[in-house]
């Protein structure tokens, strides 16, 4: 379970949303929804305890610990920035977070589910933008941790690969997983939580 | 830790060519001063100047450190499965031993070129050892600051640059007089009082680098 207590957060002395407090059992699908500059993005990293809030905290775990305190990697975080070296080759991109999170066994999985085999040894930098985000999206495999926190995720993709997306999306949930997804697209999954930031502003 | 020294160092060498440029420099350099000099000069200034342009060859790499980590999103990716101080230490120790290992490979033909007894090598190798450890830690956090406060960082490096000047009059002495050796203790206290709260503050940079 991951709650929120009493969550804000303000930059640069504005406020970009305060006292947000609740709580999302295994299983849950959660899109976080708001205008342009709401903080969608500043919630996923203070959930992936690389930004601390101005407020209130988040914890996590069977033991409800503040995720500052959890062992590392407690979440799988996918963001504006896809994390992958232009200059090296998909496969030494994939090889290395595979090493980073210790799942070297995963490879072939993650590299099959996104069909990167033909383009496996092609420099990023030659990929188009819906490939370099299937290369980001092969660390959703890779990594094992039952949280993922995914910023507009979707962009760049054509339809099959959104919904093999979904698909991961929704097996990790039904695994026992959470899944933050921060949308300006309406949630394709019915059964989603929507957590809208705009409620939450000053 | 392992993994992400070993990822450094390609990252390093496949796409900044560190290895190459650090060789290609340290060549240059020796190169020059063999040109310029008389021929009664060139062993005692030629020995110092190969010794002493190591911390310039870190110059240019600070850019590259830790900012282009940020700009592609590998940094917020690291910082969930890393500390922010094994992130650091994996950076100054792969950066360390890029430069470490070209001058290593150049330093025999310092040591034919300038015709030097073996005793005088021990101690310039001791020197350059102690140089690459302190210019590396000074690039480490120079590159963090430009991570952490994104423009208008160039003045900060002018500002920390100083904090190899004492290692580097100590190196020339040194070599001028390869017998006086507690030359070689100071360098080694400079470096453990400057190299540990370098890093730790680079660490806390890091950290910190998406609450500004």
């Amino acid at each position: 379970m991951i709650s929120l207590h009493s969550l804000s957060l303000a930059i640069q002395n504005k406020e970009l949303f305060k006292n947000i407090s609740m709580s999302f059992l295994p299983s849950s699908i959660v899109y976080v929804r708001g205008e342009n500059g709401c903080g969608k993005t500043s919630l996923l990293r203070i959930i992936a305890a690389i930004q601390k809030p101005t407020g209130g905290r988040v914890t996590f775990g069977i033991n409800s610990k503040p995720v500052f305190t959890l062992n590392k990697p407690h979440c799988t975080y996918i963001g504006h920035h896809l994390g992958i070296k232009q200059e090296l080759s998909v496969f030494e991109n994939i090889k290395f977070w595979s090493e980073i999170f210790d799942s070297p066994e995963l490879i072939s999985a993650s590299i099959t589910y996104f069909s990167l085999e033909e383009i496996l040894d092609k420099k990023c930098y030659e990929l188009s933008a819906g490939n370099k985000k299937k290369v980001a999206l092969s660390r959703l495999i890779l990594c094992p941790s039952k949280l993922w926190l995914l910023d507009e995720v979707d962009s760049n993709l054509d339809q099959s690969n959104k919904e093999l997306l979904l698909n991961l999306i929704v097996s990790h949930a039904n695994n026992g997983g959470i899944a933050f997804i921060a949308s300006h697209n309406p949630p394709p999954i019915k059964t989603a939580q929507i957590l809208n930031l705009s409620d939450y502003s000053a | 830790m392992k993994t992400l020294i070993f990822q450094e160092i390609i990252i390093h060498n496949r796409i900044y060519n560190l290895f190459k440029y650090s060789l290609m420099f340290f060549t240059f350099c020796i190169l020059s001063v063999t040109m310029i000099s008389s021929y009664e000069n060139i062993q005692n200034f030629g020995i110092i100047f190969s010794v002493i342009t190591i911390p310039l060859a870190f110059l240019s790499l600070s850019s590259n450190l830790i900012k282009s980590d940020i700009e592609d999103g590998t940094m917020e990716i690291l910082l969930t499965s890393r500390s922010a101080l094994q992130i650091i230490f994996a950076k100054y120790i792969s950066l360390c031993l890029c430069v470490i290992f070209s001058f290593l490979l150049l330093s025999p033909i310092i040591y034919l070129v300038y015709d030097i007894q073996l005793s005088l090598f021990a101690i310039i190798i001791l020197c350059a050892l102690m140089l690459i450890l302190l210019s590396s830690a000074i690039i480490t956090i120079i590159a963090s600051m430009q991570g952490y406060f994104r423009s208008n960082t160039n003045f900060l490096s002018v500002l920390i640059m100083p904090l190899i000047i004492p290692s580097i009059i100590l190196s020339g002495i040194l070599i001028q007089s390869p017998f006086d050796t507690h030359y070689l203790f100071i360098m080694l206290g400079i470096n453990l009082v400057i190299i540990p709260p370098v890093l730790y503050l680079s660490a806390y940079l890091i950290d910190n680098i998406y609450n500004i």
